[in-house]
């Protein structure tokens, strides 16, 4: 099956005037996304993120490497018909929201009456319909971003391609992206998936790649990178204050008065006992996971502790 | 060719402010000078006619010297070329546009004069000559300057263009006179300047087919930088 987007051993250093080079963003950076996931793109800032999806969208070219999107090259503009995408910042010209939007979705190739209809329905959906005729050089960050998801979404893509879709969004409306989202994803699209707010990508995302110094750092299966190897999740309650320096193990916060402990998987017939003879209750067993949190962090501050060293 | 159209119709509404407040100029200056009672004379007219002509080509330059910068600098490049249009489109749709609005100034100009210089009663026979000969140094100053900036800022794009129109008039001078034919702005410029409303324009015919062919060859060389321009870097 071909990738949606596939990066093969790209490189992208940025050079001086006299071809000194400044900065290298990305190195020998390879990524394959599936057709018909949605893939979380992660990173630290500066960590080679945004280069990556300029160079898929043909704004920057690699200094090595290559690499296809649907199945043809980076640059292509045939095959940027059938992408949609989203800039972190949202340029847009001035001019009212729904004419802005049938102004992209013309540049690519939509036409009437497909593309009135198809433009109102999103900005209806994206919660525009009664601003339409405002301008957009007059709307809010949080509008912008509606009605450039709106533009990038009204031809209809193969491949989403967003670079911080909800950043500037209240939590109703990320709420209401994420079912868009997922609706596009059940539609069969591919989303490619830049962003900060971790939580959001561990709600929807199928994989996710964390890309740190312009390399990936770790890559897999959301629920697989969630797993935190080889341990238990137990919550009890009523156990005595001693009863749980006894158990000697990790706890954590527990604001709910409710207690839990992390431990390895073959201590957790004895950690079960200790609670029942203290008379305590349990509450829950589960395998241990980790947050995007917590591996964002610590992939970061590896990378920091390598640079210092 | 429909995103062409698209992305020129969008630079002329960007422009509009531009467009408006020289359409006002020309009316207005027309307007008095021919509803005034005093007759106005005609080597004042014909001055005013050469001075508004000469301005096309001036004008060209500066508008389009900015128009790519202006993009890139708000980022406004990256959701039009996200879309299905390869580079030579977008800078097609920006030649247009400025092509558009330059094209309507002179027509507006030749209006305004031709009006003017029947109030005094001269004949405007060599009018449409002067009109199309300011067309197409205007269209090739434009050219000019879109190559220039496909790679730099606006203000090194416009002295780059001053320079590159005016490097074939300096070798005329020195070398041979041949030289203003290579690049033939300066020397359609110059022929502007002379121009009186009784006498046929003097510039050769293929000094005008050359400069027609130049406008195709600097478009070219504009299309063939910005290709390889990495566009999402900052341009201040």
């Amino acid at each position: 099956m071909t990738a949606a987007l596939q990066f093969d051993g790209v490189t992208k250093s940025y050079k001086s005037l006299l071809g000194k080079v400044e900065a290298t963003a990305l190195r020998d950076f390879s990524l394959s996304v599936k057709p018909g996931e949605i893939f979380g793109f992660l990173g630290p800032n500066g960590a080679g993120k945004t280069t990556a999806l300029h160079i898929a969208m043909g704004f920057v070219k690699a200094s090595s490497g290559r690499g296809t999107m649907l199945g043809q090259p980076f640059g292509d503009a045939p095959t940027r018909r059938r992408i949609g995408f989203l800039p972190e910042n949202i340029a847009l010209y001035n001019m009212p929201a729904e004419k802005c939007v049938r102004f992209y979705g013309a540049l690519n190739g939509v036409r009437d009456p497909g593309l009135r209809e198809r433009t109102r329905a999103l900005l209806s959906e994206l919660g525009l319909e009664k601003e339409r005729s405002r301008k957009v050089g007059k709307f809010s960050r949080g509008m912008l971003q509606r009605v450039g998801l709106a533009q990038a979404l009204v031809n209809d893509p193969e491949l989403l391609v967003l670079d911080e879709p909800t950043s500037a969004l209240d939590p109703v409306a990320r709420v209401e992206i994420r079912e868009l989202l997922l609706r596009a994803k059940a539609a069969g699209k591919t989303i490619f998936l830049s962003s900060h707010l971790l939580s959001e990508v561990e709600n929807i995302c199928d994989r996710v790649a964390f890309v740190v110094k312009g390399q990936i750092a770790r890559l897999g299966a959301l629920s697989e990178l969630l797993e935190a190897g080889n341990q238990v999740e137990i919550a009890a309650r009523n156990v005595p204050r001693s009863g749980v320096a006894a158990l000697r193990v990790e706890t954590l916060a527990s604001p709910d008065g409710v207690l839990r402990l992390r431990a390895d998987k073959d201590r957790t017939r004895e950690i079960l006992e200790s609670i029942w003879q203290q008379g305590g209750e349990v509450l829950s067993v589960n395998p241990a996971r980790a947050s995007l949190e917590e591996i964002f962090l610590e992939l970061a501050q590896a990378a920091e502790k390598k640079e210092n060293a | 060719m429909r995103p062409v159209v698209l992305l020129a119709w969008n630079y002329l509404r960007e422009q509009k402010v531009f467009i408006i407040v020289l359409s006002i100029y020309l009316a207005a200056g027309t307007g008095w000078l021919a509803l005034s009672s005093e007759t106005p004379q005609p080597d004042d007219l014909s001055f005013l006619v050469k001075q508004q002509v000469e301005y096309a080509i001036v004008f060209g330059v500066f508008m389009v010297s900015g128009a790519i910068f202006t993009d890139r600098r708000t980022r406004r490049i990256l959701m039009v070329l996200a879309k299905g249009i390869n580079r030579s489109q977008y800078l097609a749709g920006i030649y247009l546009g400025s092509a558009a609005a330059l094209m309507g100034y002179l027509v507006l100009s030749w209006m305004a004069s031709a009006v003017l210089l029947n109030r005094v009663g001269q004949a405007s026979s060599s009018l449409n000559e002067l009109i199309v000969a300011a067309a197409v140094a205007t269209l090739l100053s434009a050219a000019i300057a879109l190559l220039y900036s496909t790679m730099m800022h606006p203000l090194l794009a416009v002295m780059f263009s001053a320079i590159t129109m005016t490097v074939p008039h300096a070798l005329a001078k020195v070398v041979a006179p041949g030289f203003d034919a290579v690049l033939p702005v300066y020397a359609i410029s110059g022929a502007v300047l002379g121009w009186e409303p009784h006498r046929r324009l003097a510039i050769p015919p293929y000094m005008l087919a050359i400069g027609i062919a130049e406008i195709v060859v600097f478009f070219v060389l504009a299309v063939i930088t910005f290709r390889g321009r990495d566009l999402a870097l900052s341009v201040d």
